[in-house]
C-alpha cells in the first residue's frame, strides 16, 4: 500500500497540512480574514503558534492582512496571508503591485477557491491573478500533496524574493488525508528596517524600472517552473494529458479505473507562468491532447499559443471536453476521457428521477437560538409599523440565510460591505415612504462598512443600517474580530464598540437592541425607521446578542445547564407562528398541527416565549446567573 | 486491495464528520490510504451533509456518481436525495428517522413510501431504526455510531478491518461508553437483517 513504511502518518484536514506545511518551511509572521474554504489554515496557525513562537492575527480585512504580510515579508521575515478567493479582490491593490517591489523574504499568498460556489458568491479562478499581476501560482495535485507544495510555494518565493500564490480549493482544503509531519523549528520574528524606496517606493520613475526587472524576473520564474520538483512528464505515449493543480488526483484515478495505458501526462502543480520548455518536451511527438483542468482554461490559453509559437499543429483539447463551470469530479474527468481516448465510461448509475420522491429542500437556516431570527422578526412588524416600503440591501454573514421563507429580508446579496454601499444608490433614488434597509454583520461592519458608512452621512443618505452584532465571525466558526473583545487563544483585546465608531463618524441616532427582547426590539426599530422617514438621515441600529451555536458550545464545554422551554398543549392553537412565521428549528410541529419543542435542538434562548401570541410556551428550566454569564 | 467507495449523508449536527474521522483513523493506522471529503461549509446550519470517503490506492476524494459501493444515510430525506451515487450493486444502509427541514409549510413524505420507491428502481435498501436504538444506547447524538456499526456488519470493507480496530478509535471519543455500545447495537441489528 502506498503508506506501508509510513508509520508516523496523520489524518490532517487539507487547510491544516497546509498549515503545518508553512512552519515546516519556517513561517514567521501570519496574517488573514476568515473565510470558507480558506478559515482552518489561520485557526491551526494560531495553536501551533504557542508552540513555534511565530506570530498571528485575524485581520480586519483582507487588504489589511496581506498589506501586514507584504510589509512583514518587506521587513525580512518568512510571511504568509490566507483568504477566500473573493477575499483576493479585496486585497488586490496592494496585491497588483507587490509583484514590481518583491519582497526581502518568501511572501505566500493563499487563495483558497470555491469551484461550485459551496459557500461564495462566484467560482472566480484566481489564477487569472497570477497571470496578471505577475505572480507564480502552485496548486497541488491532489490534497496529498498539499503540505510539500506549500513548503515549495515558500522555497520559490524565497529564492526569487517575488510573491507567490498557492491555490487551493474547497475539495483540496476541506479533503482529510495522510500527512507525515516533519521537523518544526521555533521562530520569533525578528525583521529589520528597510531604506530602499528605489525599490519600495513604488513613485512612476521607480516603477518604470521595476516593471523592466519584473519581466525579466518573470523569464526566470519560468524556467524555474520547467525543472521544479513539483512539475514533471510522467508514462509515455501518443496521447499526452496534461493536468493543472488536482486535476492531476482525478486523471490518476479515471485513468485507472478506464483501464487506460499508453498515455503521456504533464503535470504541472506549478502552471503560471506556463513552463515553456517542459511544455515543449511534453507535446513533441504526441498526436493528440487533452488538457484537464478545473474552471477556467489558463493552461490551455497559454499551451495552445506555446504549441503555434512552436510550430506543433495536433488536436488540442480542453474546455470542448471539460465542463467550463462547477468542480471537477470522475464522472466529469472520466467522461472527458472516454471522448479522448474512444472508450467506455465506466459508471453506470441507476436512474433515479429525484423529483418523483417529493423530498422537501433542506437548505442551511439560522440556528435554534440565533438572535438574527428575532432581529429579522422584529425588524417586519417594525416596518409594518412604521409604514414604509423597504428594500433590504443584505451582505455577506449567517443572516444571509435571511433571504430564505420565511423572512425574505434580503433583496440584495453581493459582497462584503455591499449593503451598506448599495443603500448608498438606493437612497438616492427612491421615494420618501421607500427606504433601504442595510443589514450588515458585526465583523463585515469593520471589514468593509466603514467607508461606505462614512459616505451616506457625508452624502446625507437616509437608510436605517441595522448591524447584527453577534460579536463573533460567525459564518467562519466563530472567530473574534475588532468588537469582540479577546483574541483567538481568550486573551483579553481592547474592544472597538460599534456603537462608538458610528458616533464618531457623524451618526447622529444610534440605537441598541437585545433581539432576544423582541416586544423591545419592535419598539426601537420602528423609532429609528420613522427618524429615516422623516429627517431624511442614515441611522444606525445595532442588535446585539452572542452567536447561540457559539454560546451554546461554551455552555456544553463548561457543563453549564441550558435553560429549557416546553410547549403547553391546552394552550396551543396549532397556529404555526412558532415553526412557520418565526420558524425555530427545535420547534416542530405535532401530528394534529400543535407545537413542540425538541429538547436536544432548543439552546434556551426563550425568544420564541414572546413570538406566541396565546402564552403557550413557557418554562421549564429559567436562565441561571451561570448561564447569563457565558453572554457578554 | 480493491478500493472502496463510501458516501455518508445525513443532516449538519448528527455526527456525519465525526462517523467519518473514526472510519479513515482505523484505515490510517493500519497504513491503508483513505481519503474523506467534507462539505461542511454551512452544514452546521442544518443543511444536506455529504461526507466522501474513498479507501485503497486512491488520488481523489470524492466518490463519483454511480460509483459507490456502500451509501450510509443517518436520516432518510437525505438518503433518498444521494441515490444517484448508486448502482445496481450499491448497498444502501437507511436510517428509518426523518427530521423535519426548519422551513414554514413543508409536506413530510411517509418513510414506508420513500425505501418503497427506492427498491422499486431495483436500489438495494437496508433499514435500521438508529435513532430508537441510539437512545437505547444511551444518547440520540450515538445515531452516527450505530449506522458505523451497520456498516462493519456489511463485511464489505476492504482490508480485513474487525470490530476491534473501530472500537478502538471509538474508545478515544467522548461519551466513548455510550458510542461503543451504539456502534455494537447498529452491528447487530445490520448482521440480523442481512
Amino acid at each position: 500500500m502506498p503508506n506501508s513504511g509510513e508509520s508516523r502518518s496523520i489524518m490532517l484536514l487539507g487547510n491544516e497540512a497546509v498549515a503545518y506545511g508553512a512552519v515546516e518551511a519556517g513561517l514567521e509572521f501570519a496574517a488573514a480574514y476568515p473565510g470558507t474554504p480558506s478559515t482552518e489554515i489561520v485557526e491551526t496557525l494560531f495553536k501551533l503558534s504557542k508552540e513555534y513562537g511565530f506570530y498571528v492575527e485575524w485581520s480586519t480585512n483582507e487588504k489589511v492582512a496581506l498589506e501586514a504580510a507584504y510589509g512583514a515579508a518587506i521587513g525580512g521575515v518568512k510571511s504568509l496571508v490566507a483568504m477566500k478567493h473573493v477575499g483576493v479582490n479585496v486585497a488586490m491593490d496592494p496585491l497588483s503591485t507587490s509583484a514590481y517591489t518583491g519582497v526581502e523574504a518568501a511572501f505566500v499568498v493563499v487563495s483558497a477557491d470555491d469551484p461550485d460556489m459551496w459557500s461564495s458568491q462566484n467560482e472566480q479562478d484566481n489564477r487569472w491573478y497570477g497571470v496578471r499581476s505577475y505572480i507564480p501560482v502552485l496548486e497541488a495535485g491532489s490534497v496529498l500533496e498539499l503540505k510539500d507544495v506549500t513548503i515549495e510555494a515558500f522555497k520559490l518565493s524565497e529564492k526569487f524574493k517575488h510573491p507567490v500564490i498557492l491555490r487551493t480549493t474547497t475539495r483540496l482544503g476541506h479533503s482529510r488525508a495522510p500527512f507525515n509531519i516533519g521537523e518544526l523549528v521555533k521562530r520569533v520574528p525578528r525583521g529589520s528596517i528597510i531604506k530602499n524606496p528605489a525599490k519600495y517606493s513604488v513613485i512612476p520613475a521607480h516603477a518604470r524600472q521595476l516593471r523592466r526587472k519584473l519581466v525579466e524576473r518573470w523569464l526566470e520564474i519560468e524556467k524555474y517552473m520547467d525543472t521544479a520538483g513539483f512539475n514533471w512528464i510522467e508514462g509515455d505515449g501518443k496521447y499526452l494529458i496534461v493536468t493543472s493543480g488536482l486535476a492531476y488526483g482525478y486523471v490518476k484515478d479515471a485513468l485507472s479505473i478506464m483501464g487506460i495505458r499508453n498515455y503521456k501526462i504533464l503535470k504541472l502543480s506549478g502552471m503560471v507562468p506556463l513552463p515553456r520548455r517542459l511544455v515543449k518536451k511534453a507535446l513533441d511527438g504526441v498526436e493528440k491532447v487533452l488538457i484537464v483542468e478545473e474552471l477556467e482554461p489558463v493552461v490551455e490559453v497559454f499551451l495552445k499559443s506555446y504549441a503555434y509559437d512552436e510550430g506543433f499543429s495536433m488536436e488540442i483539447h480542453g474546455k470542448n471536453l471539460v465542463p467550463l463551470t462547477g468542480e471537477l469530479n470522475l464522472n466529469k474527468v472520466c467522461m472527458a476521457l472516454s471522448k479522448f481516448f474512444e472508450v467506455e465510461y465506466p459508471y453506470n448509475p441507476i436512474k433515479v428521477n429525484i423529483e418523483d420522491f417529493g423530498l422537501p429542500p433542506r437548505p442551511p437556516v439560522l440556528c435554534p437560538g440565533c438572535p438574527h431570527r428575532g432581529t429579522f422578526y422584529a425588524l417586519r412588524k417594525a416596518v409594518a409599523k412604521a409604514g414604509v416600503k423597504p428594500i433590504y440591501n443584505g451582505d455577506i454573514g449567517c443572516y444571509s440565510l435571511g433571504v430564505l421563507p420565511p423572512y425574505n429580508m434580503q433583496d440584495t446579496i453581493v459582497e462584503m460591505g455591499g449593503s451598506i454601499g448599495f443603500a448608498n444608490g438606493f437612497a438616492h433614488i427612491l421615494s420618501d415612504k421607500e427606504i433601504p434597509i442595510a443589514i450588515i454583520g458585526d465583523s463585515t461592519f469593520f471589514h468593509s462598512g466603514l467607508p461606505p458608512l462614512v459616505n451616506a452621512v457625508y452624502n446625507l443618505a437616509p437608510m436605517l443600517v441595522l448591524v447584527m452584532d453577534n460579536r463573533v465571525t460567525a459564518m467562519t466558526g466563530a472567530q473574534p474580530h475588532p468588537g469582540t473583545g479577546f483574541y483567538q487563544d481568550g486573551r483579553d483585546a481592547p474592544v472597538i464598540d460599534i456603537e462608538d465608531v458610528a458616533r464618531g463618524m457623524g451618526v447622529k441616532h444610534v440605537i441598541k437592541f437585545d433581539p432576544y427582547n423582541i416586544n423591545e426590539a419592535v419598539e426601537k426599530l420602528t423609532d429609528a425607521l420613522e427618524i429615516v422617514k422623516e429627517q431624511r438621515i442614515p441611522v444606525v441600529a445595532v442588535a446585539v446578542r452572542a452567536c447561540s451555536l457559539y454560546i451554546d458550545s461554551i455552555a456544553r464545554r463548561k457543563g453549564v445547564e441550558r435553560p429549557l422551554y416546553s410547549i403547553d398543549l391546552e394552550k396551543c392553537t396549532a397556529c404555526g407562528i412558532c415553526y412557520n412565521a418565526f420558524s425555530c428549528p427545535a420547534i416542530v410541529p405535532l401530528e394534529d398541527g400543535k407545537a413542540s419543542i425538541d429538547p436536544t435542538l432548543c439552546v434556551g434562548c426563550g425568544e420564541c416565549v414572546y413570538v406566541c401570541p396565546y402564552n403557550a410556551i413557557h418554562t421549564i428550566r429559567p436562565w441561571t446567573k451561570e448561564f447569563e454569564s457565558l453572554w457578554w | 486491495m480493491k478500493y472502496c467507495d463510501i458516501l455518508v449523508t445525513g443532516v449538519g449536527g448528527q455526527g456525519i464528520i465525526t462517523f467519518g474521522r473514526v472510519l479513515s483513523s482505523v484505515y490510517n493506522k493500519r497504513g491503508v490510504r483513505v481519503m474523506m471529503a467534507e462539505t461542511h461549509g454551512m452544514s452546521q446550519r442544518g443543511g444536506s451533509v455529504e461526507v466522501h470517503i474513498r479507501i485503497g490506492d486512491i488520488h481523489s476524494p470524492l466518490v463519483p456518481v454511480g460509483g459507490a459501493d456502500v451509501i450510509i444515510g443517518l436520516e432518510l430525506i437525505e438518503t433518498m436525495r444521494v441515490l444517484r451515487y448508486a448502482n445496481k450493486d450499491t448497498i444502501v444502509v437507511a436510517n428509518t428517522r426523518m427530521i423535519r427541514p426548519a422551513l414554514p409549510k413543508i409536506n413530510m413524505p411517509s418513510p414506508d413510501e420513500l425505501i418503497s420507491k427506492a427498491e422499486s428502481l431495483g436500489i438495494k435498501i437496508l433499514t435500521v431504526n438508529a435513532h430508537e436504538l441510539a437512545l437505547k444506547a444511551g444518547s440520540a447524538l450515538s445515531v452516527n455510531m450505530v449506522m458505523l456499526g451497520g456498516l462493519v456488519a456489511l463485511d464489505i470493507l476492504p482490508g480485513k478491518v474487525t470490530k476491534k480496530d473501530f472500537l478502538d478509535v471509538i474508545s478515544g471519543l467522548r461519551m466513548s461508553e455510550i458510542n461503543s455500545k451504539a456502534f455494537e447495537m447498529g452491528y447487530d441489528a445490520v448482521k440480523t437483517i442481512l
